[in-house]
């Protein structure tokens, strides 16, 4: 089993491969509050498949509640290591928390390496929630309390500022929930798009660009950014878009609106 | 319930606009002026554009419903209503203090906000009905701008034209219940056309068809050449003209003529300028244009919905009311050739049926169908809405401050 928790804004991982423990890995390095407090969570969370530990590890969660102190993280990974009810034989010595971690006296016995941890820096986004959508620079939702989930777990909050935006520090290949007005608002970002020539891919475009953001004539609720329905919310944007490019007030994407589209969003 | 928000991970699109709550037309059926269209083009027009929320119009004392949509917001968020200004507009419901409820309640509509103009109103006022988060003093997600204005009143007076003894077919009933239609589109204007009782009885002789009134068209487009000698029309119109009131004349059939004396046929178009079968309402001609009178010529409808449309529409020609632009011209850069100008009542597309092969060049018409009121709807279902935002750059966008200043200028009275 693999379990992977945050550390300074990287990732990194334990895996199990029934070793042993080496020497100084006391975890003590990065017992400071914050980091203790993201591996916690992580390891609750993050535990990729269905190993029985992971049953533990969730009881763990549960027992030392969140957050907990450092010492008391320390203390109990350190008893699970000491009775062997979790082997870390592998781990980055990168681990921060202002100490470093003492080299392994004996390397790890031979065996598939590790996988090399995947470390992407965050991304920086802007969430603008305004009480208009058919302007780029529509009159923001000033001061709406807001709370930032990654993987579940709280990891910023305040209130929107005076153009109604919320900073998002992105972490790929984590879950980003933005939670504001009761609401929970789960963020994805998109690395590969589908075709512009598709209607998916048009109305993702337009979606991130602001126009999908509807003047429905009529309450059809129905009519989603997603709806798969090239419906009168699709054309319309489409429209707004070529207004604010100065292109050929069609509805249809045709090269120009195309190449715009391409040019503000890639793909 | 959530809701997903997709970014792009590109440099250039890392903000993502979201607009958790809109408003909406309370009723997706026909015309209904406790219903009013909201003028929400919010499209940009400069960078300094300061339209925001929708416009709506309503008269003194008349209450409307406007509808919150949570586009991207729980159902069980708190969600409360202000008005800026009570002294315009006084908010029915939800009471204050109270929150909206998504469930329909003790009669009214879940999600519904009702509005009435203020019964003192005597001057053309705005007013800001804002949607707060949480609290009566939370967050404004929307905005609503509400126009009250003061009523205005067109006399109109009602000519039954008898042509070589034959006389309309319509019912002077169903002429006032046509008028009581038209007064709809116009309620937001805070214009209404008061039909005066009883009609007059006026008969002409000499004319080619007995209960035909050929037409010709004063600002005829070049596809629709006005033939010399064509004046039936003009002869109408100069019927004993009431000099207060809005003359409409009404007759058993208009008909464009298109060649000599007995070339004519059936006039395919609503209004005066398009190609349409089953009703006609022409506007007189305007000034500088001589002619014997001022006024508009009706003939019997089969569709007295559509009816009331084109008659509102053109009415609306006859107080200063252009086109919005449409597919029979090019859209230049200040006509938004878009839903919303689809759905306007001056679009120049006017007919509300789709009628393929009819020659018109509307390219569009399928949006306009789409939009309607309600679901994909058509005929009776359609309507129009006379714009109530300002916009510099986009031509005819305040129409209905065009159209009280026309009418209280009074330009419906003959010259």
């Amino acid at each position: 089993m693999r379990v992977l928790f945050w550390l300074g804004g990287r990732k990194h991982e334990f895996i199990d491969r029934q070793e042993e423990v080496p020497p100084g890995a006391t975890l003590h390095e990065f017992a400071d509050a914050e980091s203790a407090e993201t591996l916690v969570r992580s390891v609750s969370l993050d535990i990729l498949g269905g190993d029985p530990l992971e049953d533990v590890l969730e009881g763990d969660r549960l027992s030392l509640g969140v957050p907990t102190t450092p010492e008391e993280l320390s203390r109990e990974i350190e008893r699970r290591l000491r009775t062997g009810e979790l082997r870390v034989l592998s781990y980055s010595p990168d681990l921060g928390g202002g100490g470093s971690a003492p080299a392994p006296e004996t390397p790890p016995e031979p065996g598939p390496a590790a996988p090399e941890p995947e470390r992407r820096d965050p991304i920086q986004l802007k969430v603008r929630f305004q009480i208009c959508g058919g302007e780029p620079n529509g009159l923001g939702i000033s001061g709406a309390e807001y709370i930032l989930l990654r993987n579940g777990v709280e990891i910023a909050r305040g209130s929107t500022d005076g153009n109604g935006e919320v900073p998002i520090e992105y972490l790929p290949g984590e879950g980003h929930v933005l939670r504001l007005f009761n609401t929970d608002y789960p963020i994805h970002l998109h690395a590969g798009l589908q075709p512009l020539t598709s209607l998916e891919g048009l109305q993702k475009r337009l979606d991130v660009l602001g126009y999908m953001t509807g003047y429905l004539l009529s309450p059809i609720e129905n009519d989603t950014p997603d709806d798969g329905d090239d419906g009168p919310r699709t054309q319309q944007s489409v429209m707004n878009f070529q207004l604010d490019h100065n292109l050929l007030l069609d509805g249809i994407v045709g090269n120009q609106t195309r190449n715009a589209l391409q040019s503000a969003v890639g793909g | 319930m959530s809701f997903d928000l997709h970014l792009l991970e590109n440099p250039s699109s890392a903000v993502l606009r979201v607009v958790p709550v809109r408003f909406a037309r309370a009723d997706s059926g026909g015309i209904d002026p406790s219903a009013p269209d909201l003028d929400n083009r919010g499209f940009k027009t400069d960078s300094n554009c300061s339209a925001r929320g929708p416009v709506v119009g309503v008269m003194p004392g008349s209450t409307i419903q406007i509808r919150v949509i949570r586009d991207r917001l729980e159902s069980g968020a708190l969600l409360f209503a202000s008005v800026d200004d009570a002294s315009l507009v006084e908010l029915v419901h939800p009471a204050a203090g109270a929150s909206l409820s998504p469930s329909d309640s003790g009669g009214r509509s879940g999600d519904t906000l009702y509005l009435r103009g203020a019964a003192g109103v005597r001057r053309s006022g705005m007013t800001l009905v804002k949607i707060h988060f949480g609290a009566a003093g939370g967050p404004v997600m929307a905005e609503l701008a509400v126009r009250v204005h003061p009523r205005l009143r067109i006399p109109v007076a009602v000519h039954m034209v008898s042509i070589n003894g034959t006389g309309p077919s319509m019912s002077f009933a169903d002429i006032q219940d046509a008028f009581h239609r038209a007064n709809h589109f116009l309620a937001p204007a805070g214009v209404t056309l008061d039909v005066r009782s009883p009609p007059l009885a006026d008969s002409v002789t000499g004319f080619i068809l007995p209960g035909v009134c050929l037409m010709a068209f004063e600002a005829a487009p070049p596809r629709m050449p006005t033939p010399p000698g064509v004046t039936e029309h003009l002869r109408v119109l100069g019927l004993r003209p009431d000099a207060a009131a809005l003359n409409a004349y009404f007759v058993r059939t208009l008909a464009l003529q298109t060649g000599g004396p007995t070339s004519f046929q059936e006039p395919l178009g609503q209004g005066i300028t398009q190609d349409v079968l089953d009703t006609l309402v022409a506007a007189a001609p305007s000034p500088p244009s001589p002619r014997p009178g001022r006024g508009i010529m009706v003939a019997t409808p089969t569709d007295t919905y559509e009816y009331s449309h084109v008659l509102a529409h053109e009415i609306g020609h006859l107080l200063d009311l252009a086109h919005y632009g449409g597919g029979e011209q090019p859209p230049a850069d200040n006509i938004k050739e878009d839903i919303w100008g689809h759905r306007n009542l001056m679009h120049n597309a006017a007919q509300l049926h789709p009628l393929p092969g009819s020659g018109h060049t509307c390219r569009s018409t399928e949006p306009r169908r789409r939009v309607g009121y309600g679901d994909g709807s058509v005929g009776p279902r359609a309507g129009g809405f006379l714009g109530i935002k300002s916009f510099n750059r986009v031509r005819q966008s305040a129409q209905v401050a065009v159209l009280r200043s026309a009418v209280l200028a009074r330009k419906y009275v003959p010259f």
